[in-house]
């Protein structure tokens, strides 16, 4: 407001926002062309029995595909898969990110360089990570089972595949939390460490007193990221599981995708999709409502 | 633990688990010069009699040199398509505060939730009745709509850095708006757009997820798809497949390096001064 104030004069300022409309509105355009009017359309889709490929207009159903889909176990099943999978990613990316962070944040050489490479398996291709997995988890001749001496069906076996895919999930988005918990270090002021050590605390009181709560305010932002990203991720699990054995690692996202373009059902898909997108959609509220409030 | 023991100490311990964490992308690379014969027998985790047959081999067999040019053209063209409409609106979004402003970052944060899979089913629905199905093109313009968000978060942290008083001082030397963004705050966010339009290269060459959906004939495959097809094989050659992923991981990786410093403030849209 203040600075507004100071504008040249009134002119400047109705200039200013024409400016913005003009600034903004073919971005906001696009933006609406390929991300709202898509989820209207699903919106719209999810209330009809459309095919993949359709010749005829598909025809109003309603709500039954929502009631098929809360009827089905398979959903609540999904859901479950999808819920626990993203708690266990976001914790171990997080315990990862912390350990890497708080390693990397002590002082010795070459600290930059181990900095930079750290991040090395968030920056390639997702694609290249999990075929690399793939090959290193074969069953036959993979370097795992080799290694240990086992013989693990770490994506056939359907009690070992919901690990595989977590952990190939974290090893793949710790990285992120490097980065950001990293930063969050940097962001501690260095009196308070030498403040806690004239009071005579350990490393490991200055760990809880000192380093904990001066993480707090980037580990709002940062699970945040960490849920949101991992909730709707599909790519790895498309790749390494593609959702079995026995549906055992089908998160929702995936249960999306194999209606749509395997069953051939878009109606069907959209309102899984839709569905998913609430269950986000309340996760987002209840956690910015119970952790976000005090730093907004 | 202050002294050169404790720092030696410290940098083994890195230096451990730094290259504990990268054995995959390690392995990859070394798969990727081991020959097919090796792998009927207990692997050894250095490279034994490397070569590269297997990079050969994949572009003899495979149209890798097609794949390598689509890819560039859908993350050049991604880049040409959305850097213009953020930036723009990141202006807009660090300056101006009016109710279209808040509608379009209140869509930029909720973007943020919808899976690549729900938004391939309306987007696969356009694309068919506007012909953009299985085109470079409309993978672009998917590809925009993904990087779209992100782009424009980011660089508003770069405007958010000029001072305010900078646009009034030009504001009051008589520069109309577009001069004003042309001379004064152009070249002052020229790093910015440059890191970000590497960013949004990146997604772009990385992205799979919409490449496998929007696009099926051969021809317009891109790596990513290309890459994903080795495993569908009947017999799989994993050294030839490490090798592909090799060639398709070195030119992100390179670009990542570049923009290395830029991520934390970047990602985290601000909430941390990195």
């Amino acid at each position: 407001m203040v600075s507004r104030m100071r504008t040249a004069s009134p002119n400047a300022a109705a200039a200013g926002n024409k400016a913005s409309s003009a600034l903004i509105l073919p971005a906001a355009m696009v933006m609406g062309a390929v991300v709202i009017y898509p989820i209207l359309t699903t919106m719209w889709l999810s209330l009809t029995d459309a095919p993949l490929i359709s010749l005829s207009p598909p025809s109003f159903a309603g709500l039954s595909n929502y009631a098929d889909w809360l009827s089905n176990p398979e959903f609540w099943r999904s859901l479950w898969i999808t819920l626990v999978y993203t708690f266990g990613v976001t914790v171990g990316s997080y315990a990862i990110g912390l350990i890497t962070a708080l390693l990397l944040n002590m002082e010795f050489p070459g600290r930059a360089i181990l900095r930079g490479l750290v991040l090395l398996p968030w920056a390639i291709p997702e694609v290249a990570a999990v075929m690399t997995w793939n090959w290193m988890l074969d069953y036959q001749f993979g370097i795992v089972n080799s290694l240990l001496g086992s013989q693990i069906g770490w994506v056939t076996d359907s009690a070992v595949a919901p690990w595989t895919v977590t952990i190939v999930t974290i090893w793949k988005q710790f990285p992120l939390a490097t980065v950001v918990l990293l930063a969050g270090l940097q962001a501690i002021p260095r009196e308070l460490y030498e403040a806690a050590n004239v009071d005579g605390a350990s490393k490991l009181q200055q760990f809880i007193y000192v380093t904990l709560p001066g993480l707090k305010p980037v580990n709002s932002v940062l699970v945040m990221m960490l849920i949101l990203y991992t909730f709707k991720r599909i790519s790895i699990i498309y790749l390494l599981t593609g959702g079995g054995p026995a549906r055992a690692t089908e998160i929702l996202p995936v249960t999306t995708y194999l209606e749509a373009f395997k069953y051939f059902r878009l109606g069907s898909a959209s309102a899984v999709g839709i569905l998913a997108l609430l269950f986000t959609l309340v996760i987002t509220l209840v956690y910015s409502r119970l952790f976000m409030r005090e730093e907004a | 633990m202050n002294g050169p023991k404790g720092k030696i100490a410290v940098l083994v311990v890195a230096i451990i688990v730094v290259f504990a964490l990268n054995f995959p992308v390690y392995w990859m690379f070394v798969q990727s010069i081991t020959s097919e014969s090796m792998f009927t027998e207990r692997p050894s985790l250095l490279p034994k009699a490397p070569s590269l047959d297997a990079f050969r081999r994949i572009c003899e067999a495979k149209p890798i040199g097609q794949w390598f040019v689509n890819t560039l053209m859908v993350a050049v063209g991604t880049v040409l398509l959305s850097m213009p409409l953020a930036a723009g609106a990141a202006f807009s979004l660090s300056r101006y505060k009016t109710t279209l402003n808040s509608i379009t970052g209140l869509a930029i944060l909720g973007t943020q939730m919808l899976s690549a899979s729900l938004l391939a089913i309306p987007i696969y629905v356009l694309f068919r009745r506007t012909g953009l199905h299985d085109k470079l093109g409309g993978l672009i313009v998917a590809n925009t709509a993904f990087t779209l968000p992100m782009s424009i978060w980011v660089l508003k942290g770069f405007f958010d850095a000029i001072p305010k008083e900078l646009d009034e001082a030009a504001m009051i030397d008589g520069c109309t708006v577009g001069q004003m963004i042309r001379r004064v705050i152009m070249p002052l966010v020229l790093p910015g757009i440059v890191a970000v339009s590497i960013f949004a290269f990146i997604l772009a060459w990385d992205e799979f997820f919409f490449a496998r959906t929007l696009v099926s004939s051969q021809g317009n495959w891109v790596m990513s798809v290309g890459l994903s097809s080795f495993r569908e094989e009947f017999t799989i050659q994993w050294s030839d497949m490490m090798a592909a992923a090799v060639l398709f991981t070195i030119p992100p990786i390179v670009l990542f390096m570049f923009i290395q410093k830029h991520l934390v403030s970047g990602l985290t849209g601000g909430a941390v001064k990195g």
